[in-house]
């Protein structure tokens, strides 16, 4: 198998950090998101106001 | 009977030698918030950070020149090693917190070395919103440094051998291997911390300019923010944690940054490499998944019985944000401390000690018993109902996912029961001596020995800086086998007995 340039390594690099950043932020927000819908759906079915 | 072998001096100097390695990198990172104290121009911080910087770097460049060796580590070394060099870095991380004079005593300023550097988060400085900007930085740094594995960290630096450090890293209480090589492991976890540092940073400086935040006000809070929030630490640049932002941003920002952190690395590693559907199938996201629904379900309940809030956004704002930092084990606080005694109910805080039991993901930053082992330990009890069920000729095979599908084997089984029987005898411990001084009840100190006992950090108050001193040598004790997972220390105290009664070698 042929040895990644430098620059090629650098690039492949940053592509992977972007594409990991990108999925844990988007898996942990929906986390929040489902937190909140949690928030809502108990209010309504136990608030005593 | 088995013969106890007395550890030679071969053995002794080979510890010494990776302990001065480890003070070698400590005094390191020491000279960043020296760099800092001098720009700013805190002389005494200055001089207590070169104290401190300078004992460091004499101990690691003497253990060089007198203890350098080629012996190999074995299991038993790395694990004493681990032990010692948590507890000794501890032990030099305080001086220069003692040195600032803002610590009641010297336990004081070990228990709060120990508290940045296990990510705990409970803290016991004196008179936090006027501490000097280098000592408040330094303390952030500690967190980062812990969060990381100060022992992988500084050796990954210096260390000429992947191998060699293999033994040193499991004892670390991170047992996934995520590629062949420690080395290249350590780096990716390096990478993975880069890059939530440049992104979250910027994203927290954004969101405290939005909150109104002088620039270079913003930059100095992000960066401990992110510290304290990614590496799941908890410390805050000010008294009253996250309340003092009153910024759903910056709230929002450190949840995300309080999850990325609970995520193993080795999730991270599937991310970065296009195979999303580990998360999906992953043991350990189910469990932390299913346990964090009840366990919100239960908060909210609570919250919603006791009236404490009026209108469903404070509810999600402080009743989410605390199950977040308790399940991260960060232990940031949109509360004060004794809200959840006076205002929250039964319910609720009973939540949160279950969350904060758990804690997050193995091999992450997070603290707790982990959601891996009590997922084991769900399916050890499925599969053993499942064996007195079947006919005795049957054969019972229980698989679960981690990484691969594995099988569940007796001996992992019994490895995550024992770890949750010692967590819970170390909650239970804490609990017992905080009830022995007679000022606490069994809410209070439950909760407090769980959030130590599980490296978390929210505090319902019993943590302060003229608590009992043998309550917080206990809690220090604690925070140190919590963060190293019982095992390291416990091969340090067999070998203590080894040296101390173990048979001459011939």
């Amino acid at each position: 198998m042929a040895s990644r340039t430098p620059s090629r390594h650098l690039r492949d690099t940053f592509a992977d950090a972007a594409r990991g950043t990108a999925w844990v932020t988007g898996i942990t927000l929906t986390v929040i998101a489902v937190g909140f819908g949690i928030t809502v759906i108990m209010s309504m079915l136990f608030s005593s106001s | 009977m088995t013969v106890i072998l007395r550890p030679g001096a071969d053995d002794l100097r080979l510890i010494g030698f990776y302990l001065g390695k480890v003070l070698m990198g400590l005094g390191i990172v020491m000279l960043a918030p020296l760099v800092f104290a001098l720009s700013a121009r805190e002389w005494n911080s200055a001089s207590a950070f070169a104290i401190g910087a300078s004992l460091c770097i004499i101990a690691g460049a003497a253990s060089d020149a007198r203890l350098t060796t080629r012996r190999p580590l074995t299991w038993a070394h790395g694990m004493v090693i681990v032990a010692l060099a948590w507890l000794i870095g501890a032990i030099f991380a305080a001086v220069p917190m003692y040195l600032s004079g803002r610590f009641s005593h010297p336990l004081a300023a070990l228990f709060e070395a120990m508290s940045a550097l296990t990510t705990t988060g409970m803290s016991v400085i004196h008179d936090l919103d006027h501490t000097p900007l280098s000592e408040d930085f330094y303390r952030h740094l500690l967190q980062f440094a812990g969060g990381q594995g100060i022992v992988i960290v500084v050796l990954s630096l210096f260390a000429s051998g992947g191998s060699r450090i293999a033994s040193l890293y499991s004892s670390e209480a991170r047992d996934e291997r995520i590629l062949p090589n420690f080395i290249r492991t350590a780096r990716f976890i390096f990478l993975v911390a880069g890059t939530f540092l440049i992104v979250g940073t910027a994203a927290l400086f954004i969101a405290l300019i939005n909150a109104g935040f002088a620039p270079g006000r913003a930059l100095y809070h992000a960066i401990n923010l992110f510290f304290s929030s990614f590496d799941t630490g908890g410390f805050s640049v000010m008294q009253s944690s996250i309340i003092y932002y009153h910024s759903v941003g910056v709230e929002i920002v450190v949840m995300v940054l309080m999850l990325a952190g609970t995520v193993s690395f080795g999730l991270h590693f599937a991310l970065w490499h296009r195979r999303p559907g580990e998360v999906l199938r992953h043991l350990e996201t189910r469990t932390l998944a299913t346990t964090s629904a009840v366990f919100f379900v239960v908060v909210c309940l609570g919250l919603l019985r006791s009236g404490t809030y009026d209108s469903t956004e404070s509810l999600f704002r402080k009743g989410f944000f605390t199950l977040v930092s308790a399940v991260s084990s960060t232990g940031h606080q949109v509360n004060i401390g004794g809200t959840y005694l006076t205002d929250w109910g039964v319910l609720a805080p009973a939540a949160i000690v279950g969350a904060m039991a758990i804690g997050g993901m193995a091999s992450s930053t997070a603290g707790g018993i982990k959601a891996l082992r009590v997922g084991i330990a769900f399916k050890t009890l499925v599969h053993d109902i499942r064996r007195l069920l079947l006919p005795e000729s049957a054969l019972v095979v229980t698989t679960y996912h981690a990484g691969r599908r594995r099988i569940l084997r007796d001996d992992t089984a019994r490895a995550a029961s024992m770890i949750l029987l010692l967590f819970f005898g170390s909650y239970l411990i804490g609990a017992i001596v905080g009830l022995s001084y007679g000022q606490f009840d069994i809410t209070q100190t439950l909760f407090e020995s769980v959030s130590v006992g599980s490296n978390i950090g929210i505090s319902i108050g019993v943590v302060n800086p003229d608590m009992p001193k043998g309550l917080m040598a206990v809690y220090t004790l604690q925070m140190w086998l919590g963060r190293l997972e019982f095992v390291a220390v416990f091969a340090l105290l067999g070998y203590l007995f080894s040296i101390a009664r173990g048979r001459v070698r011939t």
